[in-house]
């Protein structure tokens, strides 16, 4: 597995550097911090969520760097930190493949992938992405993310969110038992005060499923909870 | 002894009088720089040429050799570009086509001689430089006697002015194509819906849109623009004077970098005389569009002791610019409510191929609903346009219900070229990715693409097909476009010609001017995002010129500092 994922690194060095030796032009940085919020559950307790991306590159091709963390005020500590390296070339007018490396530090242990999948926009205007992963261990896991924005005047936008993760083996150390791991769905208001710099409130419901949640309770937690949350979300 | 004296200091005093006009004919220095400019919403940093936005008013006589000096003292490679002139190449000021732009510090020296009249512009042509200032008037005087009469002349020069910078905009249109677009449909709207269309039928229309992940009320991608008539906002309102019972002529130029004009004066009529700079069969309109990079001249004659105002809306209606005509300083008549936005309908979707899934999107379209698409029909005024598909909802009506400017009134009054066979065809499709926001000719973007390459002497007819759902105003430089409106030999030359979403829209060039020729968008974004083509246009004797890959290694590497810019 390490081979893999260091074959992985290579090629997207590899291919990185060929590019950015042809397209010398027309490449931009951007950076999204689409969710940062202090979430109030009562199972959860206070948690401090960061989901963003920085992304540089472009028609032809885009670097991601993805970060997904959860902070419970609590406990003092990172309950959950996923980092993404991300290599995405257009494969249709709407839709991007991309391949790249995953990093969890948090849950303990710590957990690398080798990932791939699609995001694009689904019809509808349903922003989709869709991920596969193979760990260092060999497990198999997918993740179904999509959500959409409804407007309900021109700067208030109700966005409903659904995330999907599922995994083709157990693998108990970090609570994930084979099957529908768990899912996510997410209600959030936000205003676009411009559309760079949005407040948002919302509501989250998380549920794990079958084995996965009798992981979780037997590890104390909740195999259901329910927060809401309040936050902000950045881009430039 | 003194006789000799008193005639050599009156032929000295006749070299003196001569000498302004030898000298402010023909000869100009600019110089390119930075100005803070204020208007009604604060100072802003432009880009300027002589301090002034717009640049000086360029003024010639028809036959006589110009000669402008420019100087660039920006930081970033700069260029003027003289639109709509006929000239050789290399003067054409267009970098990485025969010319390498003007270096930070340097100086560059344009000599041509005007070979025709009438109403023109300039602007810089590096990193979209234009939409932060870099614009101006050429007025060239004819030669012989216009076929027109006028007491009084005014310019107009419109445009759109934006705080942010190009770079910024562009790269705000790539992460999110909707970035500018607050006037999407929401929920409430279905809610209030202003016209009899029942709420199942409107969810129907929207299911049918976002079925196709595209956007009805994307008119003009970016919004957000302080619009400006001569430097001045509606608020600092341009005034200009006449004399009541005078015959105006209005230079009008559309020096936007992303916006179609709409314009009108309520009380008057105006009477198109020039379009692109051309004569033409006088037509009285009360409103014409003027597309980005277009020129029409109007007469008006105001009678009434009064002042009038002057609109001049977007056609995506996100603002409007607005002067004044006066008989004194400070008059002001009043400014007319806005006009509601237009949607775009599925008629103008239908030329639509840019997905993969075409095939199943001509399915989708003819399931769709027919009461949804009626409803596009009933609400658009019965107006008919040869240069809009029918129920296109850009059609424009109006101000008054009266006679709007359509393509096919322009009537030529002395052709340029004869009457002639087309010896090729070259099918220009207009296609693009509003989604990546990625703008293209024939699928393929301007650094993908193989030039264009014909021969001198050869008649071509481009063939546009606007398979999008914006409006394209496609520019060809160095050589005129005859456009096919149904006129015969008296088409009209033109340097610009809009294409509207869905049509196919023919011109014919005469292929007269050998070198290296940008052929694009003149929407500065698509034109920045890849709807452009070099055309190179061999000798009709001669070896044909290399190719541009070889031709120009040192211009290329230019012509991406002026594509892409924000280095």
């Amino acid at each position: 597995m390490r081979m893999i994922a260091n074959t992985a690194i290579a090629a997207v060095i590899a291919v990185f550097a060929q590019s950015a030796t042809a397209m010398a032009a027309g490449l931009f940085f951007n950076a999204d911090l689409e969710r940062f919020e202090h979430r109030y559950g009562k199972e959860t307790g206070d948690i401090i969520a960061i989901e963003g991306n920085v992304s540089y590159g472009g028609d032809k091709w885009k670097l991601y760097g993805l970060l997904e963390a959860e902070y419970a005020r609590d406990e003092s500590a990172w309950e959950a930190v996923e980092v993404q390296g991300r290599m995405a070339v257009p494969v249709s007018t709407f839709w991007d493949g991309f391949a790249g490396l995953r990093h969890d530090t948090r849950p303990h242990p710590a957990r690398s992938y080798v990932t791939a999948g699609f995001t694009g926009l689904a019809p509808y205007f349903i922003e989709t992405d869709a991920s596969l992963f193979i760990s260092e261990e060999g497990h198999i896991s997918a993740r179904i993310e999509a959500e959409k924005d409804i407007l309900i005047t021109q700067r208030l936008i109700f966005q409903p969110l659904i995330k999907l993760d599922m995994a083709a083996r157990d693998d108990e150390e970090i609570g994930v038992a084979s099957g529908f791991v768990k899912t996510e769905l997410g209600l959030r208001w936000r205003y676009e005060m411009t559309r760079d710099f949005a407040p948002y409130i919302g509501l989250n419901y998380e549920r794990k499923w079958a084995d996965s949640g009798r992981l979780a309770v037997s590890h104390g937690e909740k195999d259901e909870v329910i927060a809401l949350h309040v936050g902000l979300k950045l881009s430039y | 002894m003194t006789k000799i004296n008193h005639s050599l200091l009156g032929l000295a005093v006749a070299i003196l009088a001569l000498l302004p006009s030898l000298t402010h004919a023909n000869n100009y220095h600019l110089t390119i720089g930075e100005t803070t400019i204020t208007l009604s919403s604060g100072a802003k940093k432009a880009m300027t040429m002589n301090g002034t936005m717009p640049a000086p008013t360029l003024r010639f006589k028809e036959g006589e050799e110009l000669v402008i000096t420019v100087t660039n003292t920006l930081d970033a490679v700069s260029s003027v570009h003289w639109h709509g002139l006929i000239l050789p190449s290399t003067q054409d000021g267009a970098p990485g086509f025969s010319y390498k732009g003007i270096q930070p510090g340097e100086t560059f020296t344009y000599r041509f001689p005007a070979k025709q009249a009438g109403t023109y512009w300039y602007h810089s042509h590096s990193a979209m430089q234009e939409q932060k200032g870099l614009y101006g008037a050429i007025i060239i005087e004819p030669k012989d006697k216009e076929p027109f009469e006028y007491d009084r002349q005014h310019t107009l020069v419109l445009s759109d002015w934006h705080d942010a910078r190009p770079e910024r905009i562009l790269a705000n249109l790539k992460r999110r194509p909707d970035y500018y677009n607050f006037q999407q449909e929401t929920l409430l709207d279905l809610f209030n819906r202003k016209s009899d269309q029942s709420f199942s039928d409107a969810v129907k229309d929207r299911m049918a849109w976002g079925e196709m992940r595209m956007m009805r009320t994307d008119i003009s991608d970016v919004s957000g623009h302080d619009f400006l008539v001569n430097g001045m906002d509606a608020e600092q309102n341009w005034t200009g004077l006449f004399k009541p019972g005078e015959k105006l002529r209005l230079r009008l130029v559309n020096a936007s970098a992303m916006s179609f004009m709409d314009v009108y004066i309520p009380g008057l009529k105006m009477t198109v005389v020039q379009a692109d700079g051309n004569n033409v069969q006088p037509v009285t309109v009360d409103e014409l569009r003027l597309a980005v990079a277009e020129t029409y001249d109007v007469i008006i004659q105001p009678i009434e002791d009064r002042a009038y105002t002057l609109m001049a809306e977007p056609m995506g209606r996100t603002g409007y610019a607005r002067a004044t005509l006066a008989p004194r300083l400070g008059m002001t008549a009043d400014v007319p409510a806005r006009r509601p936005r237009p949607k775009l309908t599925m008629a103008d979707m239908a030329g639509h191929t840019g997905h993969a899934g075409h095939a199943a999107m001509g399915h989708d379209m003819e399931g769709m609903d027919h009461a949804a698409m009626g409803h596009d029909m009933e609400t658009m005024q019965p107006k008919q346009d040869a240069f809009y598909v029918p129920n296109s909802g850009l059609i424009p009506t109006a101000y008054n219900g009266g006679r709007f400017l359509s393509y096919s009134d322009l009537r030529a009054i002395r052709p340029i070229y004869d009457e002639k066979p087309v010896d090729r065809e070259v099918t220009v499709r207009l296609t693009g990715n509003m989604e990546r926001y990625i703008w293209s000719m024939n699928g393929e973007t301007f650094d993908d693409a193989e030039p264009f390459r014909f021969r001198e002497g050869e008649r071509i007819r481009f063939k546009f097909i606007n398979e999008t759902m914006m409006t394209h105003p496609m520019h060809l430089h160095g050589m005129w476009m005859i456009l096919d409106n149904g006129q015969g030999k008296y088409s009209p030359a033109k340097h610009v010609i809009q294409v509207s979403p869905a049509m196919t829209v023919s011109a014919d060039v005469e292929i007269d001017a050998t070198g290296h020729w940008p052929f694009h968008c003149h929407l500065v974004y698509h034109m920045h995002s890849g709807m452009m083509r070099r055309v190179i246009v061999d000798p009709a004797n001669g070896p044909a010129s290399p190719a541009a890959s070889t031709a120009a290694p040192v211009a290329s590497s230019h012509l991406h500092m002026s594509m892409e810019g924000g280095q």
